[in-house]
């Protein structure tokens, strides 16, 4: 970041590739519709340049990173509409057959990651946010109030309350398949 | 250490923000106590149905793309600069 900054093009061309893949899967997981996905990681990595110098180079850039991708999905949904972000169905990603389970062991297991999948796109916008970063992206609690911009105890308290949510559709899935 | 606040922390310890000196005490009450163990064996199945959703493949182009914009607006950026710096000097 610190050659970034001083216009080193080869820097940047390595920063934006190391990051376009996370991106790409934060707005995807945040239910962003598929159209608009590929746009908002583009519009962060620029924002990510053009706010430079606004980053302080002695702390880490994941949660300063995912916090520029805060403002731009805000920015989204402010401007574009809920409708939109909720009314396009997500693409259904392949989950490939582990050789290691049965056939009903892996119907059962498939199952069961569809409902888990589904009951995290079902979670409030605020709570996925940050399940999906601590979860998918590793960030600690403490990076993840640091992106959101929340304090740490609401950060908590979204976790274990998206995680509750998801225990229940698990559940549900469970005893259906039963 | 009690069941429930055993059960408070196992989504902390999941997500490892549970110090090592606590982290010992909730495994030990999770390996003797069926209701804490199932409870914790739920979360790690929860996880892994988690870890099971990707992505769809990365498009090409994203980060190429945003390489051409940042490029435009410092030849942007540069024109102005150059536009300007003479009046300066003189
Ligand atoms: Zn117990």
């Amino acid at each position: 970041m610190a050659r970034v900054r001083e216009g080193e093009q080869s820097a940047l061309e390595l920063l934006f590739a190391r990051w376009e893949g996370p991106l790409f899967a934060f707005f995807y997981r945040l239910g962003c519709p598929p159209s608009s996905v590929e746009d908002l990681t583009e519009e962060v990595l620029v924002s990510v340049y053009r706010r430079r110098h606004r980053y302080d180079l002695d702390r880490p850039l994941a949660p300063w990173l995912f916090g520029v991708a805060r403002l731009v999905w805000k920015d989204f949904l402010r401007h574009r509409g809920r409708e939109l972000a909720q009314a396009t169905p997500l693409e259904v990603a392949k989950e490939l057959p582990s050789p290691m389970h049965d056939p009903s062991e892996l119907a059962e297991i498939r199952e069961e990651s569809e409902a888990v999948r589904r009951a995290i796109e079902e979670l409030p916008d605020e709570q996925k946010a940050a399940f999906v970063l601590r979860h998918y992206h590793s960030l600690s609690y403490e990076e993840v109030a640091q992106a959101l911009q929340v304090p740490l105890g609401t950060v908590k308290w979204r976790i274990h309350e998206a995680v509750r949510r998801l225990e229940t559709a698990l559940v549900d899935a469970r005893s259906e398949g039963a | 250490m009690n069941c429930s606040e055993v059960q408070a922390s196992l989504v902390d310890l999941l997500y490892e923000e549970v110090a090592a000196e606590g982290r010992a005490r909730l495994m030990a009450h999770v390996e003797g106590c069926d209701q804490c163990g199932e409870r914790w064996s739920h979360l790690r199945v929860l996880s892994a149905a988690a870890d099971r959703w990707s992505p769809p493949p990365l498009p090409r182009g994203i980060a190429e793309r945003a390489v051409a914009r940042v490029a435009s607006e410092r030849a942007r950026e540069a024109s102005r600069t150059c536009r300007v710096s003479p009046r300066i000097r003189s």
